[in-house]
């Protein structure tokens, strides 16, 4: 009986709470909609400082140029390796294609070889960089293929209130999406003044691993929320494994870029 | 002599005094006994050895570096078909889902749900009762998480989801045809992408996937061997040094897996150091509780051959079974643990026990059929045997004790617990046996004497046989010192022959699943062991091992090594760089090699760092397992078709010395890896017990040097020793059985047990001679009493190991038969030599007194 009465309560409160938010605010897909959809610019050139710490706690560091650029959907960009000086101008550019059929195109160059190499690479969860981000951590995800959910409407992050949502895979599409980011689930913890997302905590299933992930030093350029500063911390059972740390300078929106830049030739001639 | 005074006088006195306190602690012992801990551990070495200690930092430094379980699937022509492959994409799920939740842990969440916070009860009842799957750790970090942000405690709680969440996840890394990236270059394209995504379904698409793989250097003999007719699988997993339980319930799981949870028509091969250690661990507790009713049984048919009486059995019986409880008891307060090696205790002590037990009984029997009443006789006894009693035992003591002068912590544990159940089995023997006999009512005696009557008929024609075989030794001195010369000369050659060799997987059973798996991945990939070759560098340079001036002696020594016999697979940096540069070069055989000069300057390192970023860049993840991040150390793992200790130690030498030759001032190789660890183990326990022997041997010799007060018998005493050792070495150096940690022992054991006939036979002789019995008679009496005991015990102690040849572990099987052989060798020996030795030592002696004053000649009559 006092089990009943427990369920009872709680479908109560259950459906109290879903009706509740039917009125007040957004649900959590149109949040992460929001984010998503967030104003990026339409090009982007930064520097980017990469910082890869292993679990000795050595670093590497890396200086990388990244231009991007939006041709509607779709997306092309840029990377310029600055240092080490023995990768200096190493380059790899990749086109993006909004149509999830067709493949992403990608280029490299290797100025000791001075040869570009086309590459082809289906698997998008795969590190970038040798970092704790993958590339669909750095490209986004397909919003479309996870259900989400709130897990908290108000939690206040660093003095700042969030949305924290809850995002699993739709059941026919795990397979797929497992396949494309290597998440079994994500949480998110999204502003409500600006839909960044600030913080989050991702569930990766090869290696039973959890990632963290911070978004800091956050503010305005040219008009646009930018976070400066990126990390994400890869841990098995509780331990730190690695982790990594993204620092933008020098970051431009909207400045012109002209298409020249995504060809292989610019890849060749280097900075 | 006193001691035997007070002990006659303490029996005859306090009899049930003495009962009552000897049994009184041996049930104190048996109520200890639950607590006796197993220490399982397949490691002899102990951790802060340099060998374990460097296979530490290994791990630390480098991922990918811990034991593996490789599984190998063998098709009857190719496993590149569509059954197959799936069979390996369901394996490969299903060995990352492994794990180690018992149903005590279930339980145990079971309850704590109970009383646990609402909003979590459900979800830990769920995860209790529910199917464990590859979420379910993630299941686990949701409840810690609610109870996190909780403020009350519910530290238990937390406690038992962490135990939860360790044991899910004992699999570092699965490692098969169904999860690996494959590189691929051709037409200027370079392709990475999982070896197969989909199994493709036509017969092309078959054949276009195995030419791929085939085509993958680095896959060689792991992803496929026999030219695709079989592949590997390869679970790593991050187990403790100590967690051999584990391991074996790991393997149990890999074994369902593979047999019913995804049977198929390939044949499957499990091996792999967890899975012996592991295997071993189990089966050395099977092996206890297989040998234990063997030796009692072995020990009771002896004891009924030499006394044909219900009491001489039990008593001698009941002595050694007692003196084993106390001793195992002891171990429990002292919280010393049962390991591998002290899991044969009960064989040694209830062998060697029981020897003085026979001794004291059948002298007794003795003083009771020559018409001696009871109290009589075990004053008689006592008065006889005491000193020979303890010492035999002392020495046997000392001996084993002597083995415990090792490092290696099972050894040590041995040698000291079983010198301890010597002398405890000797004060039983003394003490406990006489009391005894006070106490027990002495019946049928008439049946009694009528079978001894029939029983001596024997014994005088056994005691017979030994004299004539004593006197043909004693009439040829010369020709019997000249063929003992010669066979000990033989046997010097035969122990130069004895090779040092411990070979885990060869523990096993010829016919045993894992002896058979492990020889299959010897012969048919890459194999089932690996050493480390670890590469440093204190050049001043920037990132070392990116300069193709050091990689090249790098892959030379890789190359060198490849073509050393029982070498699998070599992995390492240069055949990953020599890998992307084949590939980036459109797979252009000329570029299968890490890249030379192309310019003069930065160029080759600078495409060496843009190679390596390229490999990163497409998600290859192998770089922290053969680098450090600064380039400065390497590790090249290599597979070997081999798990003998002396095959890996030729290998480590081979390597050193190509290094010594070829490698540069700055460039440093050394060996590590579990491998290693077992090279070093085998050293210790060899040099460890060599020094044993000599040990046991010096401390013999001051023994006897005490017990007989003369120099000449101690060394006389100890020849049939140093005889019966180098005989022991020379069936292992002419059989080709190797010196590991089972044979290397037996030098010792020899020494304990062995030297107790030189004592019995030369103290019997010189009491004789001191009493001023001629020489003949004084031998004479000395076979037929001590000659016959001590061929008796040989037989008792070498029936008494006739139990390990029981064994289903290969070295204690082959211990049992050298002790045995050796046993009955060190009877023989002294029977045969110490009568000639000592009629040199005598005539030398004679001569000297009759120059000073002639010896009197009184003939005294046998004792009887």
């Amino acid at each position: 009986m006092k089990k009943l009465f427990i369920i009872t309560i709680l479908c109560v409160f259950f459906t109290t709470g879903f009706t509740a938010r039917g009125f007040a605010g957004p649900t959590a897909f149109e949040v992460v909609r929001k984010m998503d959809t967030r104003e990026d610019g339409d090009t982007l050139t930064t520097d980017t400082l990469m910082i890869l710490i292993n679990k000795n706690k050595r670093k590497r560091i890396r200086n990388i140029k990244n231009i991007r650029k939006d041709y509607g959907p779709d997306t092309r960009g840029i990377i310029f390796f600055l240092s080490p000086a023995d990768v200096r101008n190493t380059a790899y550019m990749s086109y993006e294609w909004d149509d999830a059929s067709k493949e992403d195109d990608s280029w490299l160059y290797l100025p000791a070889l001075r040869k570009v190499k086309r590459i082809a690479s289906a698997d998008k969860s795969g590190s970038f960089m040798g970092s704790d981000f993958t590339y669909s951590d750095i490209n986004g995800i397909k919003i479309n293929d996870w259900d989400y959910t709130f897990i908290k409407e108000n939690v206040k992050e660093r003095g700042f209130d969030t949305f924290v949502v809850r995002g699993l895979p739709k059941k026919e599409l795990k397979e797929k999406v497992l396949k494309e980011t290597g998440y079994l689930k994500t949480v998110m913890w999204i502003r409500k003044d600006n839909y960044m997302l600030v913080k989050g905590k991702y569930w990766v299933k090869k290696g039973h691993k959890i990632k963290y992930f911070k978004a800091s030093d956050i503010k305005k350029v040219d008009d646009i929320w930018t976070a400066c500063k990126l990390t994400m911390v890869t841990t098995k059972k509780g331990k730190v494994t690695h982790s990594s740390v993204l620092k933008f300078s020098n970051i431009r929106y909207n400045t012109v870029i002209d298409d020249a830049t995504f060809t292989t030739r610019r890849m060749e001639r280097g900075l | 002599m006193k001691l035997d005074r007070f002990i006659i006088r303490a029996i005859v006195e306090f009899p049930n005094a003495i009962l009552v306190f000897f049994v009184a602690f041996s049930i104190g012992a048996a109520l200890l006994l639950p607590g006796l801990q197993r220490d399982p551990t397949p490691y002899l070495l102990p951790p802060s050895h340099e060998s374990r200690v460097n296979l530490a930092k290994l791990r630390q430094n480098y991922t990918g570096a811990n034991d593996s379980i490789i599984i190998l699937l063998e098709a009857k022509k190719t496993v590149f078909n569509k059954r197959t492959l799936l069979r390996i994409k369901k394996m490969t799920a299903a060995f990352e889902n492994i794990h180690l939740v018992t149903d005590k842990d279930r339980e145990e969440l079971l309850r704590l749900s109970r009383t646990a916070p609402v909003e979590v009860a459900s979800k830990m009842h769920e995860l209790a009762k529910g199917h464990i799957d590859s979420e379910t750790w993630m299941r686990i970090d949701e409840i810690k998480e609610v109870l996190l942000s909780s403020p009350e405690g519910n530290q238990k709680i937390l406690k038992a989801l962490d135990t939860w969440m360790e044991k899910l996840s004992p699999v570092i890394k699965v490692t098969s045809l169904a999860n690996t990236d494959n590189i691929l270059g051709a037409n200027g394209k370079l392709t990475v992408n999982p070896v197969f995504d989909e199994i493709p379904q036509t017969k092309e698409g078959l054949l276009q996937l195995e030419k791929q793989v085939q085509s993958n250097d680095l896959f060689k003999n792991i992803l496929f061997s026999k030219g695709g007719k079989s592949t590997s699988i390869i679970i790593e997993l991050g187990l403790g040094d100590d967690e051999t339980q584990n391991r074996y319930l790991i393997y149990q799981q890999v074994k369902n897996i593979v047999e019913n949870l995804v049977p198929g028509d390939e044949k499957e091969y499990i091996a792999g150091l967890p899975v012996v250690t592991g295997a071993l661990g189990k089966v050395m507790e099977k092996d206890t509780q297989r040998l234990f009713p063997i030796v009692i049984f072995i020990v009771v048919a002896s004891l009924f051959i030499t006394f044909r009486q219900l009491k001489g059995v039990f008593v001698p019986l009941f002595v050694v079974l007692l003196s084993l409880i106390i001793t195992l008891g002891l171990m429990v307060l002292f919280k010393i643990p049962l390991n591998i090696i002290t899991t044969t205790l009960p064989v040694f002590i209830l062998s060697i026990g029981v020897a003085d037990g026979i001794h004291i009984f059948s002298e007794y029997r003795d003083n009771l059929a020559s018409g001696y009443g009871r109290m009589e006789s075990i004053e008689a006894t006592l008065k006889h045997l005491t000193i020979p009693v303890i010492m035999t035992s002392l020495t046997t003591a000392v001996a084993f004790y002597a083995i415990s002068m090792t490092r290696i912590i099972q050894l040590k544990h041995f040698g000291i617990f079983v010198s301890i159940g010597t002398i405890v089995a000797m004060l039983f023997s003394l003490f406990f046996i006489p009391a005894l006999l006070v106490v027990l009512p002495e019946k049928n005696h008439k049946k009694t004497s009528n079978n001894r009557k029939e029983g001596s008929r024997f014994e005088t024609a056994y005691a017979d046989a030994l004299v004539s075989m004593t006197k043909i030794f004693v009439n040829h001195p010369a020709l019997t010192s000249f063929v003992a010369g010669i066979i000990f000369i033989v046997s010097i050659f035969g122990a130069s022959k004895v090779l040092v060799d411990n070979n885990n997987a060869k523990y096993f059973l010829k016919d045993s699943t894992i002896y058979i798996s492990t020889e299959k991945l010897n012969k048919d990939a890459a194999g089932s062991s690996v050493i480390n070759l670890l590469i440093k560098t204190d050049s001043k340079e920037k990132e070392p091992f990116k300069n193709p001036e050091n990689l090249k002696y790098v892959e030379e020594l890789a190359a060198f090594v490849k073509t050393l016999p029982k070498v699998g697979k070599v992995l390492g940096l240069t055949e990953l760089i020599k890998r992307i540069n084949f590939v980036l070069n459109d797979e252009d055989p000329a570029f299968n090699r890490v890249p030379v000069h192309l310019d003069s300057g930065p160029g080759t390192k600078n495409l060496i760092s843009q190679l390596l970023l390229l490999y990163e860049n497409g998600g290859g993840d192998a770089l922290s397992d053969f680098t450090d991040s600064d380039y400065r150390k390497l590790n090249i793992p290599v597979i070997l078709q081999t798990n003998s200790s002396l095959d890996i130690y030729r290998l480590s030498h081979d390597v050193k010395e190509f290094a010594a030759k070829n490698f540069p001032d700055h460039l440093k190789v050394d060996l590590s890896g579990s491998a290693s660890v077992s090279v070093a183990a085998t050293d210790e326990i060899v040099s460890g017990q060599m020094i044993s022997m000599i040990v046991s041997l010096g401390l013999v010799l001051i023994m006897l040097v005490f017990t007989f007060k003369r120099l000449s018998y101690a060394t006389i005493a100890m020849v049939p020793l140093v005889m019966t050792i180098s005989i022991n070495f020379s069936i292992m150096g002419f059989f080709g059985i190797p010196l590991n940690i089972g044979t290397a022992i037996i030098s010792s054991i020899v020494i304990g047990i062995g030297v107790d006939y030189s004592i019995h036979y030369l103290s019997r002789l010189k009491k004789n001679l001191d009493m001023g019995m001629d020489f003949s008679s004084a031998l004479n009496n000395t076979v037929r009493r001590s000659g016959k005991a001590i061929v008796s015990n040989a037989f008792t102690v070498g029936l008494g190991f006739v139990a390990l040849w029981f064994s289903i572990l290969t070295p204690l099987i082959i211990m049992g038969w050298m002790i045995t052989v050796t046993m009955l060798v060190s009877a023989v020996s002294t029977l045969a030599l110490i009568p000639v030795l000592i009629i040199f030592v005598e005539k030398r002696a004679n001569m000297k007194r009759k120059a000073n004053e002639p010896r009197r000649l009184t003939l005294h009559p046998q004792q009887g």
